[in-house]
C-alpha cells in the first residue's frame, strides 16, 4: 500500500533574512535608545556633579567688619562674598566674658543666623544678644560656615 | 546591522557624552584656575594707608600708597563701624589721596581708619588711630630713622646727623659696631627734604663720609609717612 506524500516545505532564504533583520532591528534600536538615554543621565549629572563642586571650590567670603551696639544687645557682623557664586551661610558667635574678680572666663553665650549673600555685596548681619548683653572686654568669636561646607572666623572683643 | 547599530551609538551616545563631560572638566579646571590666580593677587597685595585728619575741619582724608606689584581695586574706607564706599583702582606703585570723609568729632573721640579691597585684604592706618579733643586733632611726630648696617670689613665707630637748609641736629656717635644695626630716628618739626650724614672714623683717626653720604630722603606728611627710613651700608 502506498502512504500518500506529504509535502514538507522551509521558509525561503528572504523570509528568513527579513525576519532575522527586523529582530536585530528591534533590538538593536532599544539598545541604542537605553544608550542615548543612559548617556544623556550620566553626561548630566557628570555636568551638574562637577558645576557644584566648582561653586564649592571657589567662593570665597571673609567676615570684614564686626561691631556691637551701644547697649551690647546686638551684634553687627559684616560678611562680604567676594567670590562669582551666590552663597548660603549660617553665622554663629559664641561670647566669652573674663571675670576680672576671678581672672577666669566664663559665662558664654552663643547665638546664630543664617542669611544668603549675592556675589561680590556686603551684607549687615545683626545677631541678637538680648538675653546676654555683651560687656566691654567680652570676646566674641564669629564663625560664618557655608552650605557648601566652606568657613570664615573672626575674633572680636566688646568696645 | 548589528556593527552598524554599534557605530551608530558609539557616535550618538558614547562620543557626545564623553565630550559633554570634557567640556565640564574644561570648564573645572578654567575656573579653578582662575581663583588661584585671584588667590595669589590677593596674597600679593599690598598697601600703606595713612590717615590724617584735615586741619581745623571735622574731615579725614586717606591716603593709599600701593608697595606691591599688582594692582589693587580699592572697595571700602572704614571709619570706626561706618563705611564709605570706594571704586578705584590704585596700579602697582602707583599712589591715591580719598576723601575727605566727614566724622563727627567731640572731646575724646578717637577714629580707626580701614581699607578694605575687592579680594577682601584689609588695611589698618600705619598712623594708627587719630584722636580729637577739645583743642583740636593730635597729629604725629615727624621724623628720619636712619639705618647702618655694619657690615665684616666696615667696623668702626660712626657718626650720623640730619640737616635741611635752615636746621641741623646734633650728630649722634655710636659706639664701636661690627657686625651690627645702627639705628637712631631723628625728630623734626616739619616736613619737606632732610638730607642725612653718615660718618665713619677711619684707620688714621679721622672721620670720612660713608658710601652714598649724604642721602636725600623727604617727607612728605600727611601724604606719605610721618617718619621716613634712610638705610646705609657700613
Amino acid at each position: 500500500m502506498k502512504m500518500p506524500r506529504i509535502k514538507k516545505r522551509g521558509l525561503s532564504p528572504v523570509i528568513a533574512t527579513i525576519i532575522l533583520s527586523a529582530v536585530v532591528i528591534a533590538i538593536g534600536g532599544a539598545i541604542w535608545s537605553y544608550s542615548q538615554g543612559a548617556s544623556t543621565v550620566i553626561a548630566n549629572s557628570y555636568v551638574n556633579d562637577t558645576l557644584e563642586l566648582l561653586n564649592e571650590v571657589t567662593e570665597r567670603f571673609a567676615v570684614e567688619h564686626v561691631s556691637n551696639n551701644t547697649e551690647g544687645s546686638i551684634l553687627h557682623v559684616w560678611v562680604y562674598n567676594y567670590g562669582e557664586v551666590d552663597i548660603v551661610i549660617d553665622v554663629y558667635a559664641n561670647a566669652t566674658h573674663f571675670n576680672e574678680t576671678t581672672s577666669t572666663f566664663n559665662s558664654t553665650f552663643s547665638a546664630n543666623y543664617t542669611t544668603s549673600i549675592t556675589a561680590g555685596i556686603l551684607v549687615l548681619i545683626e545677631i541678637d544678644f538680648s538675653s546676654y548683653n555683651l560687656f566691654p572686654s567680652d570676646e566674641v568669636a564669629v564663625k560664618v560656615h557655608s552650605r557648601r561646607q566652606n568657613n570664615a572666623y573672626y575674633k572680636y572683643y566688646v568696645r | 546591522m548589528g556593527t552598524i547599530i554599534f557605530i551608530g551609538i558609539l557616535f550618538t551616545s558614547f562620543i557626545p557624552m564623553m565630550l559633554v563631560m570634557k567640556q565640564a572638566d574644561n570648564i573645572y579646571t578654567r575656573k579653578v584656575h582662575e581663583i588661584q590666580q585671584s588667590d595669589e593677587v590677593q596674597a600679593a597685595q599690598e598697601l600703606d594707608v595713612f590717615a590724617y585728619p584735615v586741619e581745623d575741619e571735622d574731615m579725614i582724608k586717606v591716603y593709599v600708597e600701593n608697595t606691591g606689584v599688582v594692582p589693587a581695586t580699592l572697595k571700602r574706607i572704614w571709619i570706626n563701624d561706618v563705611y564709605h564706599t570706594v571704586d578705584e583702582v590704585v596700579a602697582a606703585l602707583d599712589t591715591s589721596t580719598l576723601g575727605p570723609y566727614n566724622v563727627t568729632t567731640y572731646d575724646g573721640a578717637s577714629f580707626n581708619i580701614i581699607l578694605t579691597t575687592s579680594h577682601a585684604n584689609s588695611f589698618s592706618s600705619v598712623s594708627g588711630t587719630l584722636y580729637y579733643e577739645a583743642s583740636g586733632w593730635f597729629v604725629p611726630e615727624l621724623g628720619v630713622c636712619v639705618h647702618v648696617a655694619v657690615g665684616l670689613w666696615g667696623a668702626g665707630y660712626f657718626k650720623i646727623q640730619v640737616t635741611n637748609a635752615t636746621w641741623q641736629s646734633d650728630w649722634y656717635e655710636s659706639g664701636f659696631t661690627w657686625l651690627g644695626d645702627i639705628v637712631e630716628t631723628f625728630n623734626v618739626t616739619t616736613p619737606g627734604n632732610y638730607q642725612v650724614w653718615v660718618e665713619r672714623k677711619g684707620w688714621f683717626g679721622s672721620w670720612e663720609p660713608l658710601d652714598g653720604s649724604p642721602q636725600i630722603t623727604s617727607i612728605s606728611y600727611p601724604d606719605g609717612p610721618p617718619i621716613v627710613t634712610v638705610t646705609f651700608g657700613g
